[in-house]
């Protein structure tokens, strides 16, 4: 797969290379596998959490270079990971977030969670590439 | 005595009275040396015969005239006829013998006088003896020194003694009467040796002018007759002066009478005894007789205007002290001077207590008193000016003072004051006025705390010195909003009280208790000490020293939400009647504006909910809706790149599949939840046999979950029952999916049915994950998940058990959740009537 074939060409072989990963927090089952789908399809490494608290566990160990955010979740929610996140040590505190969310609140949301962007769902597989490429071009680095 | 010893010029003015051989009462009285009040009494007395003439005239007959002067000459009385003294200077006559009354205007007048009737004596080398006032005695010494005598020589042969009137005078009275043994002694010794050698005496006397003047006419009288009596024991003639200003008034008229009578010799005083002419004199006695009728008509006239000017004053004074309005005095310094019953009674002060006092002291403004002084200083006239004074009680009286102020000569006299007493009126403003504001206050916010402070704030001070409300809320505490007008410490107590029921029946301290008015307007301490609750709610309304009190209940229809109590404390006021009105429809008012205040706030909570609501709803909506159109996308995106293959689309196809009926599901409860808060799900109730129904849903489900063993219990004998088969099968269906989804490790479900209370009671009971602690109702509400159910990632959307409770109500039965905790299963149980 060409894209896959990129993704190994930048990470230079073994772990995945860290400027193509992307943290899905979605609680929604079918949106999480249909987003996670694309992107890997698309050549990105996607890893998945339900929760503000899983996606948590996951930035401790798994840096990511953007994180799709989902706002209404149970356990902990968008905003509450977010508040979780900015105290995270290192880079995992300044990871840029997507947020999705619903059609009226969406952007609003986005500016309260300092987020750089905010899809409204329900949105288009391609709006979310398109919006996932902006943050990771070749060479950014993570937090800028 | 014959009537040639009768000067001749006395009856020459009255010449046809002596033509026909009668006198008049004057000339009887010259004649018989008597005065006139003493002639009137002997004819009064029959012993003075005497005739009428015409109205005015009484005339005596000559011949009973001469019978009365030999009558008094044989009586013994030392009184004889006189002679007219028709030349007063003429020192030859000799009045030997006479005792003669003097009465005179002018010092230099008696002066001569008194040295012509001495120097008489002396230059027939006779004595003369003198008591006179220090001034008199000088000038009389030195006239006859003038006159050629030899005071000197004539003192030395004992024929000349001068002596102070004064001071002989204390040598001889004793309590303010002389005493005869004194007198006898000091005068009779002084008279005595001037008649030494058989000589005539002359002795010149002022002693009973001065006790005449010192206002002592009965000592005057007595030191007169001791003189006569002197004079019997030892002839001489007395000389004695009085000055007519001791007789200038009307009261004197019976002393000077007495004077008289004493007296021989009358000589009238200078303005008659000067005149020469006989004519004149009789034109002079003419006068004074007119004069004399005119004075005492004056002085009946006077006497008779003073009376009517008492009785005049007296009305006024009365009428002033018994009006109805209140009235009253004020210095200059602002000191009540006077005020009458109706001001005292309007306050309820003694006397005593009011006036005297500093009127400011009674004003409940200070401003206003200053200001009324300022303006009555300022000559300003008030007319129903505004105050409120204090009474006795420590009440206040809404009055409207009219006032001026009484100047004389440019200085402030006193002021008067009109005080009118509007209290019922002001009272009756301020209540109208209050209800007006309280309309408006309570219209004005749907905020409760702030509605109801404000409704204190607006019976301050009209009908309370401080109050609160206690509210019933909706959870049934009660919350109390307090507030005591300008009063930080009465302020501090009230917050830090608490409405506490109280099991009183017989004192109604707080209407919320009660239900109904309590009107407690004298507030003692033994009243406290019976209505308190304890100790420390005895020291607390101790503390708050309140007299009277009022409590009323807020109601709307049967429910109590509230009470509002009002205290007077230190306004000294009491409740009335009429307050305890206006207290009441002010808590009506209150009590409409706490409904719609509450209405209002359930409302807002119905729409926060329905926005709540809708916002979970969308979301929830939202989330299949996207997941569905990523899932097609995705169909596409991969058969694009010719990479769709059979499992491929098995999993999105499947995953559209889910979505879709989860969709379904969830319109169908959105639908349901609408149409049950709109009221619009019917009920069609018919006789079902529960137990069938039951054993029908379960037998499905267990098909559906073989790794869960339904159990059922449904008893033998449960005959069927009213409801709405297809909704309670709604709700059956929903506990046993609800016991088989918490159960995720599958288990043993047990299904009860059973009569209880009336009705029947359906168990679902199932091992699974549980209720956290204080979550047993909230599962219940829209949306309402179990934490524990979503962290396991538990499927659903929390409207299930809200719809079947829905549908319990409906059917007046009841629907709840028994755990003992999380991970220790749930029971759930549905209690249904056996008719709706």
């Amino acid at each position: 797969v060409a894209a896959q074939g990129g993704l190994s060409r930048e990470s230079g072989g073994g772990d995945a290379p860290v400027g193509r990963r992307v943290l899905l927090v979605e609680d929604e089952d079918t949106i999480g596998q249909v987003v996670s789908d694309v992107l890997t399809l698309e050549g990105y490494e996607v890893r998945r959490a339900r929760n503000g608290r899983e996606a948590i566990a996951v930035l401790r160990e798994w840096l990511p270079r953007l994180i799709l955010l989902d706002l209404m979740m149970p356990v902990m929610d968008g905003w509450a990971f977010r508040a979780a996140q900015r105290q995270l040590a290192g880079d995992a505190a300044r990871v840029p977030v997507i947020v999705l969310s619903g059609a009226r609140e969406a952007r609003a949301r986005a500016g309260e969670l300092e987020a750089v962007e905010a899809l409204t769902k329900p949105f288009d597989l391609n709006q979310v590439i398109a919006a996932v490429g902006r943050w990771i071009e070749p060479g950014r680095a993570p937090g800028e | 005595m014959t009537s040639e010893a009768v000067a001749p010029h006395a009856f020459t003015a009255q010449p046809l009275a002596e033509q026909r051989g009668y006198y008049s009462v004057s000339q009887a009285a010259t004649l018989l040396g008597v005065n006139r009040v003493t002639i009137w009494r002997w004819i009064r007395t029959g012993r003075l015969p005497a005739s009428r003439v015409g109205a005015r005239t009484t005339r005596i007959a000559r011949g009973d005239l001469e019978q009365a002067l030999m009558h008094v000459g044989l009586a013994g009385s030392g009184l004889r006829p006189v002679q007219q003294p028709e030349d007063r200077s003429s020192a030859d006559r000799d009045p030997l013998g006479e005792h003669t009354a003097q009465f005179y205007d002018e010092d230099a007048f008696l002066v001569n006088a008194a040295s012509d009737f001495i120097a008489a004596a002396l230059r027939s080398g006779g004595a003369g003896i003198v008591l006179a006032t220090e001034a008199h005695r000088v000038g009389l010494e030195e006239r006859l020194r003038t006159a050629g005598l030899d005071l000197l020589a004539a003192r030395g042969e004992g024929r000349y003694v001068g002596l102070d009137a004064a001071e002989t005078l204390a040598r001889f009275m004793v309590d303010g009467t002389p005493d005869p043994e004194r007198f006898s002694a000091v005068i009779g010794g002084v008279i005595a040796r001037a008649r030494e050698g058989g000589r005539r005496v002359h002795a010149f006397g002022e002693m009973v002018a001065l006790l005449a003047a010192g206002g002592n006419h009965a000592g005057a009288i007595r030191l007169e007759s001791l003189w006569n009596e002197l004079r019997q024991r030892q002839p001489f003639s007395l000389f004695c002066a009085y000055p007519l200003q001791v007789f200038d008034e009307p009261r004197h008229a019976d002393p000077f009478d007495a004077v008289c009578d004493a007296h021989t010799r009358i000589v009238p005083a200078e303005g008659y005894a000067a005149l020469r002419d006989p004519d004149e004199r009789q034109l002079q006695i003419a006068r004074l007789q007119q004069k004399a009728r005119a004075l005492e008509s004056e002085i009946a006239e006077r006497e008779r205007a003073e009376r009517a000017l008492l009785r005049k004053q007296q009305e006024l004074d009365d009428f002033v002290e018994n009006a109805v309005v209140g009235l009253h005095r004020v210095g200059p310094d602002g000191t009540i001077l006077w005020a009458n019953r109706a001001e005292l009674d309007l306050l309820g002060y003694s006397r005593e207590e009011y006036v005297g006092r500093p009127i400011a002291e009674f004003h409940a403004d200070r401003s206003t008193i200053e200001d009324i002084l300022r303006r009555l200083g300022a000559r300003e006239e008030l007319h129903s000016y505004p105050a409120r004074l204090r009474c006795k009680d420590g009440s206040i009286k809404h009055v409207r003072i009219s006032s001026n102020v009484l100047w004389e000569d440019g200085r402030f006299v006193h002021t008067r004051c009109f005080t009118r007493d509007v209290t019922e009126r002001v009272r009756a403003e301020e209540g109208r006025s209050l209800l007006a504001r309280a309309g408006e206050v309570l219209a004005s916010s749907l905020d409760w705390d702030t509605t109801l402070d404000h409704v204190i704030d607006l019976a301050m001070p009209v009908v309370a010195d401080f109050g609160f409300f206690d509210v019933v809320e909706v959870d049934g505490t009660v919350r109390r909003i307090a507030r005591a007008y300008e009063d930080p410490r009465r302020q501090a107590i009230l917050d830090a009280s608490r409405w506490v029921a109280s099991d009183h029946t017989d004192v109604n301290l707080c209407a919320l208790t009660s239900r109904r008015t309590g009107f407690h307007p004298d507030v003692t301490d033994a009243w406290l000490q019976a209505a308190a609750a304890g100790p420390e709610h005895l020291a607390v309304m101790r503390d708050l020293g309140f007299r009277s009190m009022v409590t009323v209940p807020l109601r709307h229809g049967d429910r109590t939400l509230g009470a509002l109590t009002l205290f007077y404390a230190d306004s000294g006021r009491h409740h009335t009647d009429d307050d305890v009105a206006l207290i009441e429809d002010l808590a009506r008012r209150a009590a409409v504006a706490v409904e719609n205040a509450r209405l209002y706030g359930e409302a807002q909570a119905a729409i926060r909910a329905r926005d709540e609501f809708l916002s979970i709803a969308s979301h929830e909506l939202r989330n299949p809706v996207a997941g569905m159109k990523g899932a097609a996308q995705m169909l596409r995106r991969v058969e694009q790149r010719g990479q769709l293959d059979g499992p491929q689309v098995n999993r999105y196809v499947g995953m559209i599949e889910q979505t879709a009926n989860r969709l379904a599901t969830l319109t169908e409860d959105l639908l349901d939840v609408s149409r049950l808060q709109q009221g619009a799900l019917p009920l069609r109730p018919q006789e079902t046999d529960v137990a069938a129904l039951i054993q029908s849903v379960a037998s499905r489900l267990q098909e559906q979950h073989p790794a869960h063993r339904l159990v059922q219990d449904l008893g033998e004998s449960i005959s069927p029952i009213l409801v709405d088969p297809d909704r309670i099968e709604q709700v059956v269906e929903n506990l046993l999916g609800n016991a088989i989804k918490y159960t995720p490790d599958g288990g043993e479900i047990q299904i009860a049915l059973a009569p209880e209370d009336g009705g029947v009671v359906l168990s679902v009971r199932d091992p699974g994950i549980g209720l956290p602690e204080g979550l047993l109702d909230q599962i219940f509400e829209p949306f309402g998940r179990a934490p524990n159910a979503v962290s396991r990632n538990i499927q659903g959307l929390g409207l299930g058990l809200y719809i079947c409770r829905q549908i319990a109500d409906q059917h007046d039965g009841r629907l709840w959740a028994e755990s003992d905790g999380e991970g220790t299963g749930t029971t759930m149980r549905l209690w249904l009537p056996r008719a709706v």
